[in-house]
């Protein structure tokens, strides 16, 4: 197939290239394998920039906001209050009016040897509460769903820029040659949609891969144009066989060029992928225990528990950056009203399905160097909207994260005796976005790319590692 | 375009006076000296080359082998025909040209049957689907808003698409490139008037990201398309600092934000044809609609303005009794509540107080006395001020003290900032009142009270135009969505008749000041709205004419600015060549490299100029030259000297982008659609639709995947140029896509392959059709094979084993890649 020298030369350079991508550096995604190929600017300093304590991350994003106060942030003061107007200064900038304060309808118990409280909506998760490190001091900027979740996703609430598990694709690459870098499960569409996972200005091959979306149950969740419709995968591979050989062909007449190589291999590179995805997706082999364990024998947590058993398998193949949403087409976690229902329902959904995927993580060895990231883009307020709503609130919440490289049964930060505002080590979206990285191996000002005359990063001109939190 | 030629012409002969009297070099200030970009274009003398060849009439040649030359390497030989047929027919107008085409051309024994070619390409309409795409790069183009919360219909711009189909008319009527800036920038000011259809022009500037109603950030990404698009400068670095590397100071990026500060879309956009009307139900509607919009907007200007004023008062003592609050200007989305103090306002009223409140001011002096007290001492302490006051002449004049106000405090019990303020605004107030019960009687102290009121300067007046940020919440709910449902009635109906997506001067011209740090809460010292000083030079004058949108284009194509013809000189080799002379298409600033040819971008950006502008005539030169026809083989002796081929030694290999991509498959299957203009297709969905890729919706909140995997230029800011990456989603577009399929099956189906008189016939067929020649007999052997194994397989398929065979073609490096 490959008879002419000039192609066989050129394709063994090539390999041997690739070859050394694969041995040094993390590079050596199929991705990444492009830039190899010449086509794509390397990043600009020699990455990893430090030794990485994790690998990949796995974000589990809990799109409207999550409760703070009625979940990982207890405040008994809140409670004593309940009924009172809060005694300080509410933001200058809100979403709706509230009113007096509003206590947790949910009781708080210690939980493991840290003794870290967790409310009632968590049971689960709460058994795993040594293994995570909450931050409590978390804030942001905007105050809208639509700026806080693109803030949280790529670090402006109102510019086009690369989101974070870009910058992390662009940075260290896949790990798996036929699978991309960065894959988002059921991403939501409103909101920022798809620049919640795009590449702005960084390489598209750093651009998320989406598969379905919020509105689509996980199981018919597929990436576009996977699956070929026409003809069964035997005459593909023949139909593949004889591009190759016409390209090479071609190749051998026109002499070596990086750029038709690189194509000649993307066929090959998307001929595996139709097969990995969806052995990826195929949950059927999974033990009976396994499925249990993420909820996928309870209706009610069998499409997050999908998800999340999901987000495992691809972060065992080596895929980067597995973003998992938690989101129906409405916006999920966004109770302005009747918080109990709606807190209740979709803690229901989650609880289990995050436990297993920490506790499957942690069996399998691979919550050693997975960083798995639990939040929403913001809390939400001590005072209460209507009668039993609660507001967004960006000014201080609670997110955590669990294995890769930081403390297990860990708090770090606080919140005023209310919850209303981050007073103690605040870290802000930036700083945890720097940690983020720093915990792979990436410098974040140094993670930068030129782009309309300046050099950018995730982080714009803030962030600072939270160093307190490393294990 | 008479008047056009003539003024390029004089500018021409200006030029070459200019470089005749004075070396370049001791004319200009020193600033602008050092750096290549910055220097004045002038004709560059062509080089002499020891052996010219193959053809010594073309200038583009000399420049590039004399660079060759000093690096002792020959230029490649010419390409074959059937190779530079493909590759000028793709560069021109997108698309492989057809079997026929092909032979005639390789078949012409006559000397001008290149020349030839060349002309009917540029005149081809489909000149200016493949070139006007290119502009859309630079204009950000897309068909929709932005906004988190924006769905269906709601999002799309119903005639963002007159944009895009002017763009395409421009390039292929050959509009002269200042013409066509002057036109994007300013057609509602041009004189003599404009016909109405060409205020399209103007969605260059107006089809950008609305940032939720943010009007600074919708002004910066204005000033950022024009400066990165037209001159090649990253002005938009200046907001809030001077341009860390380029001679650009923040005063400079304000005076152009006066300049768009100044102007504002009509409520409701113009007919592009005044005299055509759609369906009787929509215009009736439409009308109606409008009608209602109009009539909100009426009454909530008058509502806002009466309230602005009547609460004086209220402003006052909010902002003597509270600090300065960063948000007054910065955010656009609050949710105002009907009674609440309106930001913008409150952040006047403080700058105007600021200003006025001075030691001197007859009005404002007592007020900067006694707010100098700390606030604890007013009542101890307000009398031995006000004494001081009383002594003073009663007057309007700096020095005297307005009698109504010394009265008015004179009578006040003032124990806090909060009474004098409430002093200030019930005697303002009460002036105000007496002036609806009988205005005439104002003159002297009274006038000058009355003035802080309903005068142009009062920080209560606004224009009409800002109403809608001043709506409360709900109001401006209401009112957004009658605009969305006049949006909406247009994306509904087909035959809605085209508007422009227009922009006119406002009432009166904006001026602006500098924003410190780029906080509009921190407006600085006041610039004039003017031109870049880096460009403009010591010559420079503050715009005369209303916003100064037709100053600042005619100051863009000025002769004597050196920038934006070297830019569009620089984009238009780029798509020719695949590398622009100048690596950073958008970015001319200190930073980036030199040209690889400078001489021969200044001569062409000379040239461009003193040919009057005309970018078809551009290209005839460049595709003319012995450069642009060599062969594309790789030459190891070259490679090694020059592995990048920056010294052009060869022709650049290139892969088909996105437009050409998809537009190339429906060319060879046959099922193209030959229309041309009209509103928006999902091209990206829709595996049946055959329209040109160019006409497909660009929906910027979600760029379609396919749009996406094959490197389509993000439409959320002006892009200088396309990346290019090989990533496995495209190929998996080619091997599962419908459309992909739908291609083969047609491509499979053309008469001349299914009737072809045997299975040789039929590979031959499809090679001339795909590939535009004819196969070896190995070829032909393997695709006969190919087929049979396909056909003995006895697995269900959707797609024939000739439509298979058709597909793999279709997917080859050699259709993909342009030679």
């Amino acid at each position: 197939m490959f008879s002419d020298p000039a192609a066989r030369f050129s394709r063994r350079r090539l390999l041997e290239r690739t070859a050394l991508g694969f041995g040094s550096l993390a590079l050596a995604s199929l991705l990444a394998d492009q830039s190899l190929a010449g086509d794509r600017a390397d990043p600009p300093s020699p990455m990893p920039h430090f030794p990485a304590r994790a690998r990949r991350v796995i974000f589990l994003f809990m799109k409207g906001g999550p409760s703070h106060v009625d979940t990982f942030d207890p405040k008994p003061q809140l409670d004593r209050d309940h009924g009172k107007p809060y005694p300080g200064t509410k933001p200058r900038v809100q979403f709706a009016k509230t009113g007096a304060l509003l206590r947790s309808p949910w009781k708080f118990q210690k939980h493991g040897e840290s003794g870290i409280e967790v409310s009632e909506l968590f049971p689960h998760v709460a058994g795993c509460v040594d293994d995570l490190c909450l931050i409590h001091s978390l804030h942001g900027t905007n105050p809208a769903h639509g700026g806080a979740v693109l803030k949280l996703h790529t670090g402006s609430d109102n510019f086009v820029r690369p989101s974070l598990g870009a910058w992390i694709a662009y940075g260290l690459g896949s790990e798996n040659r036929s699978l991309p870098a960065f894959v988002t499960v059921c991403p939501t569409l409103a909101h920022g949609g798809v620049n919640n996972w795009g590449s702005a200005f960084l390489p598209a091959d750093c651009q998320g891969v989406p598969i379905g979306n919020a509105s689509v149950p996980v199981e018919q969740a597929k990436v576009r144009y996977i699956r070929n419709d026409h003809i069964p995968p035997n005459l593909q591979r023949r139909q593949l066989d004889l591009m190759a050989e016409l390209n090479h062909d071609h190749l051998g007449r026109t002499g070596p060029d990086p750029d038709l190589e690189g194509r000649i291999r993307s066929f090959e590179l998307a001929f595996r992928m139709q097969a990995a995805l969806p052995d990826v997706e195929d949950l059927s082999k999974e033990t009976a225990a396994t499925r249990r364990l993420y909820g996928l024998d309870d209706p009610v947590t069998a499409n997050f528990g999908r998800q999340c058993l999901l987000a495992r398998r691809f972060a065992e193949r080596g895929v980067r950056f597995v973003q998992v949403t938690h989101s129906d087409g409405q916006v999920q976690w966004d109770q302005h009203s009747k918080l109990k229902q709606g807190h209740e329902k979709n803690a229901r959904e989650v609880d289990r399905p995050i436990a297993g995927l920490l506790t499957d993580l942690k069996a399998r060895g691979l919550l050693r160097d997975t960083l798995v990231l639990w939040g929403g883009e913001f809390g939400r307020t001590p005072t209460a909207e209507g009668t039993d709503g609660r507001d967004h609130n960006p000014e201080g919440f609670t997110v955590w994260l669990a294995g890769g490289g930081v403390k297990g049964g860990f708090r770090y930060g606080a919140t005023d005796d209310y919850g209303y505002y981050a007073v103690e080590d605040k870290v802000h979206v930036h700083d945890l976005h720097a940690t983020i990285l720093y915990l792979l191996g990436l410098d974040h000002e140094r993670l930068t790319y030129r782009h309309a005359g300046r050099d950018f990063r995730l982080t714009d001109v803030s962030g600072q590692v939270v160093h307190n939190i490393l294990a | 375009m008479r008047g056009v030629q003539t003024f390029s012409a004089t500018a021409g002969l200006a030029l070459l006076l200019s470089a005749m009297v004075a070396p370049a070099q001791t004319n200009v200030s020193r600033a602008r000296e050092p750096h290549w970009a910055f220097r004045p274009t002038r004709p560059i003398p062509v080089p002499t080359v020891r052996s010219p060849q193959p053809d010594p009439h073309n200038p583009i040649d000399a420049f590039i082998q004399a660079r060759l030359e000093a690096a002792g390497l020959r230029p490649s030989p010419p390409a074959d025909r059937r190779t530079l047929i493909r590759r000028v027919a793709f560069d021109l107008i997108g698309l492989p040209p057809t079997p026929e085409e092909v032979d005639a051309f390789v078949n012409d024994p006559a000397p001008d049957t290149y020349e030839r070619l060349i002309d009917r390409l540029l005149a081809s309409p489909h000149y200016g689907e493949r070139w006007g795409r290119h502009w859309l790069d630079v204009a950000r183009y897309a068909d929709t808003k932005d906004g988190v919360l924006l769905y269906g219909d709601d999002r799309v711009r119903p005639f963002a698409y007159t944009y895009r189909d002017y763009v395409i008319r421009a390039f292929n009527d050959d509009l002269p490139f200042d013409r066509f800036v002057h036109e994007q920038l300013a057609a509602d000011l041009i004189e003599p008037r404009v016909e109405p259809s060409r205020l399209a022009a103007l969605g260059f500037l107006t089809l950008g990201r609305q940032f939720d109603g943010n009007i600074h950030d919708v002004i910066d990404d204005r000033i950022d398309t024009v400066t990165r698009g037209l001159v090649g400068l990253t002005v938009a670095c200046a907001r809030c600092h001077d341009h860390k590397y380029d001679p650009i100071p923040t005063a400079d990026y304000y005076s152009l934000y006066g300049v768009f500060a100044g102007s504002e879309e009509p409520l409701v956009p113009p007919p592009l044809d005044p005299g055509r009307r759609g369906p009787e139900a929509f215009e009736w509607n439409y009308a109606a609609k409008e009608r209602e919009v109009r009539m909100m907007l009426d009454v909530q200007y008058a509502l806002l303005a009466e309230a602005a004023r009547a609460r004086v008062g209220d402003y006052l003592v909010h902002v003597a009794t509270t600090e300065p609050d960063p948000l007054e200007t910065a955010i656009y989305f609050l949710s105002l509540a009907p009674d609440d103090l309106r930001p913008p306002l409150v952040a006047r009223w403080r700058h105007f107080v600021a200003q006025r409140a001075k030691p001197n001011d007859p009005v404002f002096g007592p007020w900067h006395d006694l707010l100098a007290l700390p606030d604890g001492r007013i009542a101890a302490d307000a009398p031995a001020v006000l004494a001081d006051w009383l002594s003073r002449e009663p007057g309007t004049r700096p020095g005297q003290v307005n009698p109504l106000v010394r009265d008015a405090l004179a009578a006040a019990e003032l124990a806090s900032r909060a009474d004098v303020a409430r002093t200030y605004g019930s005697l303002l107030k009460r002036m105000y009142e007496e002036s609806k019960a009988s205005p005439e009687e104002f003159d002297g102290p009274r006038r000058q009270l009355l003035d802080l009121v309903v005068g142009r300067d009062s920080p209560a007046y606004f224009p009409r135009s800002q109403t809608r940020h001043l709506m409360s919440r709900a109001d401006k709910d209401a009112f957004g969505k009658k605009l969305q449902d006049l949006d909406k009635l247009a994306v509904k109906e087909p035959s809605a008749p085209p508007r422009a997506m227009a922009l006119t001067d406002a009432p009166e011209p904006y001026s602006p000041r500098v924003f410190v740090r780029g906080n509009p809460a921190r407006p600085g010292a006041p610039v004039p709205r003017q031109f870049l000083g880096v460009l403009a030079g010591e010559r420079r004058q503050p715009f005369a004419h209303g916003s100064g949108r037709l100053d600042l284009a005619k100051a863009i194509t000025a002769p004597d600015n050196p920038l934006t013809a070297r830019v569009i000189v620089n984009r238009v080799w780029m798509h020719h060549f695949g590398e622009p002379l100048v690596e950073t298409p958008s970015d001319f600033g200190l930073r980036t490299r030199p040209p690889t040819h400078p001489e021969l971008l200044d001569y062409l950006a000379d040239w461009l100029v003193r040919d009057g502008w005309s970018l078809k005539r551009l290209h005839r030169l460049i595709v003319l030259s012995a450069t642009y026809r060599q062969q594309s083989f790789d030459r190891p002796e070259c490679h090694t000297a020059d592995p990048e081929n920056r010294l052009l030694w060869r022709a650049n290999r290139r892969r088909l982008d996105l437009e050409a991509m998809r537009d190339s498959l429906l060319a060879i299957s046959g099922r193209l659609a030959p229309a041309l203009y009209g509103r928006p297709v999902d091209v990206a969905n829709d595996p049946l639709n055959r329209r040109r890729t160019v006409y497909g919706l660009v929906d910027r909140q979600s760029v379609p995947g396919l749009f996406r995997a094959f490197d389509f230029a993000c439409p959320d800011q002006s892009a200088e140029r396309r990346t290019q990456t090989t990533v496995p989603q495209q190929a998996l577009f080619g091997l599962n896509a419908p459309f992909v399929a739908e291609q083969a099956r047609a491509l499979a189906a053309r008469p001349e392959v299914a009737a072809a008189a045997d299975e040789a016939g039929r590979v031959q067929a499809l090679y001339r059709r795909v590939l535009g020649r004819a196969p070896d007999a190995d070829e032909v052997r393997l695709a006969v094979a190919f087929v049979a194994a396909a056909q003995s397989s006895r697995e269900p398929r959707r797609l024939e084993p000739w439509a298979q065979l058709a597909q793999v073609l279709l997917l080859t490096n050699e259709l993909m890649f342009v030679d």
